[in-house]
């Protein structure tokens, strides 16, 4: 009976499900970046008129457990069509208003697509597929999805709070670590089966592969002097994984430590640098890419709250202390030594209400308080500096360093407090933005009484 | 009735569990290897994981740059002859011709069809090849046309401390000639 709890647990404890919502938008992401590639090619890679028509595909493709819609869709224009609609179901599948089915459809496209031209596939398209299969049966893809949005706002409009972040059980998990650890042990294998890599030499030859280079040869030959310190380093980096299969209860026990959560985290920002430095400096297709996709879905909810709190440290010096507070609850944030960043908006004016409900989910670094300045008691002990007027025509936040912003400028600062806005950021500081940001904000917030939850006349 | 429904769910799961990361575990064992005992284990359980593992395009082996990397480079070249007997270049097929985000999926696909050692390499399908040159080139039947591959190796370096230094720059190619094709 212990036994099969333990292997309920094992398979079924429940996980965050961030992870694998990260992950079904990166990889969604990478595989449109690597058939837009393909944009002015895909008629002569697929096509019954391309380079490998079907009497020749036999001739070199396994004939065998082989499914792809382009064996019967074969017409040019018609495998043009079809690949728009990929290109199409793809974006559907970043977006996520239907996740499960577009991510489906999405994978089933990509496999004929595969399947139809192998010899142009390389390791990343391989692990590209290995990822789609895992999100197709993941329990849950809805975690970053319009479809969650839906769920949250009409949560939101009716309780003001937000649903919990969901979870999923484990055993997807477990599949997509254990295809990472076979991936890279698998790897090491194959490079023992040969001798450059056991006496160092291998990338310096690699590192010399026209036309996989992307730099010229005077640059190449400085890196070429790492070339076999970098071999060495490979192949450790792909052996450790494996260290990761030993269970948290028996190293406990073992060593006193559970040294697997820092292992994974060590080892995934090593990864990030050892593929992306692979990237840097050759072009070896999406492989680099694809491992970086299959990361994301390694992420726990206890590894998003670590990069929280890392991140969290450089700017708030006591911001991890909030969930711990001694003093008494009525003591203005201010005095607490708290700083967080305190949002003032309208509790009475729909748009602001909105306004708050996205911050709040774009809210992903805990930074933000929202404070309703209809509320004469909180406005009185939070921000008695400021007249109701002022409160009254434009959102005002405090920062930590006490500065107090309005409006856009407010929202411009905010900004970089918002992980999915951080793309944006830079651009809102580019000359001529600010009189034009201004200007629209006050024209908004001048009609905002016009609008409601339900819709907004502007 | 539903305590009972969610543990055949549960029981079912854990069977796909353990029969995916068996069947990827087995799949990934590098085919080249002679291991004694993991070698023979791969080959037999094939008639039963390969369907499943092909059909959902799982395939696996990760043979990047292994066991040892790729040491030459080959740079292609379509000619036609003349007349006069002297041969003339159709297209060179370089890394100039592609941008970054073309250039490894094209050299993929020429080093698949068109070099000898690769196991997809079929005398029918570089013939094809070839033969679409005649078309988009409009070229007279009974034209040859043919292959060259401009190739050159990098020395394997003989030691750790020998790798520290890379091969002379520039290396020189050999030339070497496919078996030429005839226009339609």
């Amino acid at each position: 009976m212990r036994l099969l709890l333990r292997l309920q647990a094992f398979l079924f404890s429940p996980i965050s499900a961030q992870g694998f919502g990260l992950m079904r938008i990166s990889w969604a992401g990478i595989v449109l970046l690597i058939f837009l590639a393909q944009w002015m090619d895909i008629t002569h890679f697929y096509s019954e008129q391309g380079v490998l028509p079907f009497d020749y595909e036999k001739l070199v493709i396994r004939n065998v457990y082989r499914f792809t819609l382009l064996d019967f869709i074969t017409d040019p224009a018609a495998v043009f069509a079809l690949y728009l609609s990929f290109l199409l179901c793809l974006i559907l599948t970043m977006l996520g208003p239907w996740p499960r089915l577009t991510m489906i459809l999405s994978v089933v496209l990509m496999y004929s697509f595969n399947e139809r031209n192998p010899l142009i596939l390389g390791g990343g398209d391989t692990v590209l597929r290995l990822v789609g299969f895992l999100l197709c049966v993941a329990p849950t893809l809805r975690a970053f999805s319009l479809a969650r949005l839906r769920e949250q706002w009409q949560h939101w409009r009716t309780a003001r709070t937000y649903l919990p972040s969901l979870t999923m059980p484990l055993w997807v998990y477990r599949l997509l670590l254990w295809q990472i650890i076979v991936l890279y042990t698998s790897s090491v294998w194959f490079k023992m089966l040969g001798t450059m890599w056991e006496n160092g030499t291998a990338v310096t030859v690699a590192l010399q592969l026209e036309p996989f280079i992307r730099w010229p040869h005077g640059v190449m030959a400085f890196v070429i002097f790492l070339a076999p310190f970098i071999t060495l380093l490979t192949v450790a980096f792909e052996a450790v994984w494996v260290l990761l299969l030993f269970p948290r209860s028996f190293t406990r026990w073992l060593i006193g430590w559970e040294f697997q959560p820092h292992l994974k985290r060590w080892l995934l920002l090593a990864g990030v640098l050892f593929h992306g430095g692979i990237f840097l400096v050759m072009d070896v297709g999406s492989f680099s890419l694809a491992m970086l996709v299959a990361y994301t879905g390694l992420l726990l909810g206890e590894d998003f709250e670590a990069i929280r709190k890392w991140l969290n440290a450089h700017w708030f010096t006591n911001c991890f202390h909030l969930y711990k507070l001694k003093t008494n609850p009525s003591t203005p944030l201010r005095a607490r030594n708290v700083k967080l960043i305190q949002v003032f908006y309208d509790g009475d004016c729909g748009l602001c209400l909105r306004s708050i409900f996205w911050l709040g989910i774009l809210n992903n670094l805990h930074r933000l308080s929202f404070l309703n300045f209809r509320d004469e008691v909180l406005r009185l002990r939070e921000a008695p500096e400021i007249a109701l007027a002022d409160l009254d025509r434009a959102m005002h936040v405090r920062f930590p360093d006490d500065t107090v912003l309005k409006g856009f400028d407010a929202s411009r600062r905010l900004t970089w407090h918002l992980p999915a806005l951080w793309v944006a950021a830079p651009f809102l500081y580019l000359p001529g933005v600010a009189p034009i940001g201004r200007r629209i904000y006050a024209k908004i917030a001048a009609r905002r009484d016009r609008c409601r939850h339900e819709g907004c006349v502007l | 009735m539903r305590n009972i429904a969610r543990i055949v769910v549960q029981v079912l799961i854990g069977v796909f569990f353990v029969w995916h990361a068996l069947s990827v575990s087995l799949y990934a064992i590098p085919m080249i290897s002679k291991d004694p005992l993991l070698r023979p284990l791969r080959d037999t359980s094939m008639k039963l994981i390969a369907p499943y593992m092909l059909s959902l395009s799982q395939w696996q082996q990760w043979n990047l740059f292994s066991p040892d990397p790729l040491r030459h480079v080959t740079q292609y070249r379509i000619e036609r002859q003349l007349s006069t007997g002297q041969w003339e270049v159709l297209e060179s097929l370089t890394p100039a011709m592609f941008g970054p985000l073309r250039l490894s999926t094209h050299f993929k696909m020429y080093i698949g069809m068109l070099e000898r050692d690769s196991d997809t390499y079929r005398p029918a399908v570089l013939r094809h090849f070839l033969l679409a040159y005649c078309e988009s080139h409009s070229l007279p039947s009974d034209t040859p046309v043919r292959l060259i591959y401009s190739r050159y190796s990098i020395t394997k370096p003989s030691s750790f401390l020998a790798a520290f230094h890379a091969d002379p720059w520039p290396p020189h190619p050999q030339q070497e000639s496919s078996d030429p094709a005839f226009c339609d």
